[in-house]
């Protein structure tokens, strides 16, 4: 077990400053309580584990509705690798005073490495909305996640780990948690969807996604126009098979058309608006593609793309001033935005401001070598021999 | 080159007589040509050889410099080929490796004349630069490859010396060791009358270290170039004695190491000195501003021709550098791989350019291209200049069930100013298989007024393609030769008016990729039979004014005095 790491967390569990309430008990009792706690503190001090559990034993046999030794007995013993030893005294404190959160979800952790997973899930469950302490938080989540996982309750364990994520966005055993479970919630859905329906519209577009995933384009665009003959209503669908015409380079004539479906049935489809601007601007059709972003840009203020084309179109058209304002509502959108940076970049440049247009062309150097090193990296995690693709900004758009 | 008297007189009198000899197509009235330029095939006996591998090492797939020039001074442009070598030695171990000059008789036939002119080669080769290095009234050829460079003085006797030692044009870097070349340019970067040599390096190569690339691991493919380093281009400056002078450190060019595939020349801001825009592979194209006396610097983010318009590092390759919007002031085009685009910098003309790819028409239809080597000319002798493409992609043939691997060239038509329309089936140019085009050259190969176009194919046949195109346009040639300026005449600039339309050239043999177009300097008039005015001003400094020219010929001027 861990020795001096655990101590520190101990402290942490621990309710060192916590015998303000001694039990109502005669004098030399309450004499005897005090001095075998300060003992305890003295032990707890010095690592000395066994003694200071004694001490906190020989509290309860003077008082045992003592929550506190109770419940600081129970995390020696759960420190010690004694989990069974540890439940009786968590329960007891819980019984006694039931929001000590903390032992709660130290008692579902030590019913779990006792193999008792039922209980272990309801008191995990009790004690992590109300746990405020991060790590303690993090690790009951994580229990809980493991235990969902065995039992298959994949929906509970992505609800869990989503906020764990929002908890700690950096923690790479949740991100890794967080890949597992959609990973298995992806298969799961597959499985499900091939015997509920094996040949709907929707298991032709999760084929589509699985093949095109793979790089394996005119399949994945084979199985998107099978879902369409068998569902043309479907929401989104033309969408997808626009975006597959469309990266394909070959296909940007049908996807536009495409496009066009997808607006058809759904007019408030901001994306396909968008991509419509960027074939429009593309094709060098100035006012079609102005009028397109505009839409863009009202149905979904919030999207960098859209700022950015209407920002394109408005410098070809001479409009500098009215470009600089959408290239800026991008970059304040998406400040990772290279081609946001690289726009307002030459916007400043044809200005004669020359220093803006120097810090503006420092933050798209930065964000173009940050993006290229995360693409490289996914590359090289997906165990594949290199292969050329298309920079962030490389496509025009 | 003919003589004007000789020339006009020749064609005048062969006229149509003389063309039968190349292919003329057997149409029927159906098949009457219908878009403004066309071409009809020609075939020619060869065929690239890289040296294809299953493992797919870098330079298998970059070699194809083509030349086009008069190499025997007969009056007939002739061709050039560049060719591979075993990969492994990267020595010319068969004859099928062999650099090939064909010699053009004018009636269509090309003859081999590599053995007699010494031209065989001994390395891997991919660039080829035209010039008259000394000034002898003779083009030199310089062959650039991997990990060797050649310069061949032209001796006028049909023959060639290797005098790459003599030279001092064989020196390994001394801190990136040997380069891979695959461009070069001649130009006069001091205006002394001299040419000096631009050479442009790739990437650092080496088959020993080269990683495995591909989709699959049983499935090799051409490494992206982010997988090596880059390396610097170099300038040489002519002596005047038959050496030349590494002067890239002092020149301010080896600063600024990159993946260079194509280089353009020309004066930019016509300030009388001749500047540099070098295309690089995924990384940020260089502009080298000429500062005269022998400086540069790089100014490829202030001018705006670093990057296409929406930032992204596209794979640049070849390049031409002319007046496409005939305001006097050179434009840039470049080509690259699909989803990229061909991008088009328009020069405004105040120190900057802007990128009209998408304005231009070009940006839609070359979404799905790839291409490999640009030629800025007037194909239709319309007046403006249009852009000849070969296309191909640089993934190997195992790739196609990806990406089209294989494509037909395409001619892209100049409207009138910054339009251009896509011309491919309709310019015939899907007469022949689409292939992995590479490098071309352009010139009028018979003599008929309209630019014909060679092009190399990887492990494919090379291809003419004679320019048929109907209209009946007028056309003029001029054949400089320098006297204080450059014999060649490289960087004078040329203005024609005819008929209330002014349009500019300036003379440059660096086109495309790794390629060399040294015939003389070609405008269309339109159905205008002569010009008013041509006005020539060379580098050194001389304004020459001809008057009243009329159309359909070769003019040979030479530089005045003063």
């Amino acid at each position: 077990m861990r020795t001096r790491k655990v101590a520190v967390l101990l402290w942490g569990v621990l309710f060192i400053a916590a015998f303000p309430c001694f039990s109502q008990s005669a004098p030399n009792r309450q004499q005897q309580i005090a001095s075998h706690a300060r003992q305890a503190q003295e032990y707890m001090k010095e690592n000395k584990l066994d003694l200071a559990a004694a001490e906190f034993a020989a509290i309860i046999a003077l008082d045992p509705k003592n929550v506190d030794a109770r419940g600081n007995l129970g995390v020696l013993l759960f420190f010690q690798g004694k989990y069974a030893e540890s439940i009786p005294h968590f329960r007891a404190a819980l019984k006694m005073q039931p929001e000590l959160w903390k032992i709660q979800a130290l008692l579902g952790v030590a019913e779990k490495r006792t193999g008792d997973g039922q209980q272990a899930r309801g008191d995990l469950e009790k004690a992590f909305p109300h746990v405020q302490e991060e790590k303690v938080r993090v690790e009951t989540g994580m229990e809980l996640i493991d235990l969902y996982s065995q039992t298959g309750d994949l929906n509970k364990a992505a609800a869990t780990v989503g906020v764990l994520r929002e908890l700690e966005p950096t923690n790479e055993a949740i991100l890794y948690s967080a890949y597992r479970i959609y990973s298995d919630l992806t298969d799961e859905s597959i499985l499900s969807l091939m015997v509920v329906a094996p040949k709907s519209a929707h298991m032709h577009e999760l084929m589509a996604h699985e093949l095109a995933k793979h790089g394996h384009t005119a399949e994945a665009i084979e199985n998107f126009r099978v879902a369409i003959k068998i569902d043309p209503q479907l929401p989104g669908l033309h969408y997808e098979l626009a975006e597959m015409l469309y990266a394909s380079s070959e296909g940007r004539e049908e996807a536009a058309s495409e496009y066009k479906k997808a607006l058809a049935l759904n007019p408030m489809d901001e994306a396909s608006e968008c991509r419509l601007g960027d074939i429009a601007s593309q094709k060098s059709d100035l006012k079609d593609a102005s009028e397109r972003y505009s839409r863009a840009v009202q149905l979904r203020p919030d999207d960098p793309e859209a700022s950015l084309g209407m920002a394109k179109v408005l410098m070809s058209m001479g409009q500098i001033e009215k470009a600089e304002q959408f290239l800026l509502r991008a970059v304040q959108l998406d400040p990772t935005s290279a081609v946001a940076h690289f726009r307002l970049s030459a916007l400043y440049r044809r200005a004669g401001r020359t220093t803006d247009a120097e810090r503006e062309l420092e933050q798209y150097q930065k964000y173009r070598a940050m993006k290229e090193k995360l693409r490289d990296l996914y590359h090289t995690m997906r165990v594949e021999p290199a292969k050329e693709e298309p920079d962030e900004a490389g496509e025009q758009n | 080159m003919r003589t004007k008297s000789v020339a006009v007189l020749l064609w005048a009198l062969l006229g149509i007589a003389a063309i039968p000899c190349f292919t003329r197509p057997d149409r029927s009235p159906s098949e009457q040509i219908t878009a403004p330029i066309h071409f009809v095939y020609h075939p020619i006996d060869f065929e690239l050889d890289s040296c294809e591998t299953p493992q797919r090492h870098a330079p298998e797939t970059m070699a194809g410099g083509v030349a086009v020039f008069d190499y025997n001074n007969d009056g007939y442009l002739d061709i050039f080929f560049t060719n591979g070598a075993d990969i492994r030695t990267l020595k010319k171990t068969s004859a099928r490796y062999s650099d090939r000059l064909f010699e053009n008789d004018g009636k269509g036939n090309f003859k081999d004349v590599t053995e007699k002119a010494g031209l065989a080669g001994v390395g891997f080769d991919n660039a080829v630069a035209i010039g008259d290095y000394d000034n002898d009234g003779y083009k030199d050829i310089f062959v650039g490859g991997v990990h060797g460079n050649h310069l061949y003085h032209n001796n006028g006797d049909g023959t060639f010396t290797d005098v790459t030692t003599k030279a001092g044009l064989n020196q390994p870097d001394s801190q990136y060791g040997p380069l891979w070349t695959v461009g070069a340019a001649w130009l006069d970067v001091n205006n002394d009358g001299l040419l000096d040599l631009f050479v442009v390096n790739y990437l650092a190569w080496d088959i020993n270290t080269e990683p495995t690339c591909g989709v699959t691991p049983d499935l090799p493919d051409y490494c992206d170039p982010k997988f090596y380093k880059p390396t610097p281009n170099q300038l040489f400056l002519n002596n005047g004695d038959g050496t030349f002078r590494d002067i890239s450190e002092e020149s301010g060019i080896r600063a600024h190491p990159g993946k260079g595939m194509g280089v353009g020349v020309a004066d930019f801001d016509l300030d009388g000195w001749m500047d540099i825009f070098v295309t690089n592979d995924r990384m940020y194209n260089s502009f080298f501003l000429n500062l005269g006396g022998g400086k540069f610097k790089e100014m490829a983010f202030p001018a705006g021709v670093a990057l296409a318009a929406n930032g992204g590092l596209i794979s640049g390759m070849g390049v031409d550098f002319r007046d496409l919007d005939n305001d006097g002031y050179p434009d840039i085009t470049f080509v690259a791989l699909d989803k990229e685009t061909f991008p088009v910098f328009r020069n405004l003309g105040d120190g900057e350019f802007e990128d009209i790819t998408e304005r231009s028409g070009i940006a839609w239809v070359s979404i799905p291209m790839a291409g490999y080597s640009p030629t800025i000319a007037d194909f239709d002798n319309d007046g403006w200049k249009d852009i000849f493409v070969t296309r191909g992609h640089v993934e190997s043939h195992d790739y196609a069930w990806r990406v089209p691997v294989a494509q037909p060239n395409t001619v892209f038509r100049n409207l009138g100013g910054a339009k251009f329309q896509a011309l491919t089936a309709e310019a015939g140019l899907t007469a022949q298989p689409p292939s992995r085009h590479r490098g071309s050259a352009i010139g009028d190969l018979n003599g008929d007024g309209r630019l014909d176009v060679v092009v190399s194919a990887l492990s494919a046949p090379a291809e003419i393609w004679i320019n048929d195109s109907p209209g009946g346009n007028h056309w003029l040639e001029f054949a400089l030769q320098g006297t204080k300026s450059n014999r060649d005449g490289i960087g004078a600039r040329i203005k024609v008016v005819a008929g209330g339309t002014t349009q500019y050239n300036h003379v440059s043999f660096a086109a495309g990729y790794a390629s060399s177009s040294a015939g003389p300097t070609h405008f269309g008039l339109g159905r205008n039979k002569s010009a008013d005015l041509v006005e020539i001003h060379w580098p050194s400094g001389i304004t020459q004014q001809l008057r009243n020219v009329r159309a359909d010929q070769i003019v040979k001027v030479k530089e005045p005095p003063r």
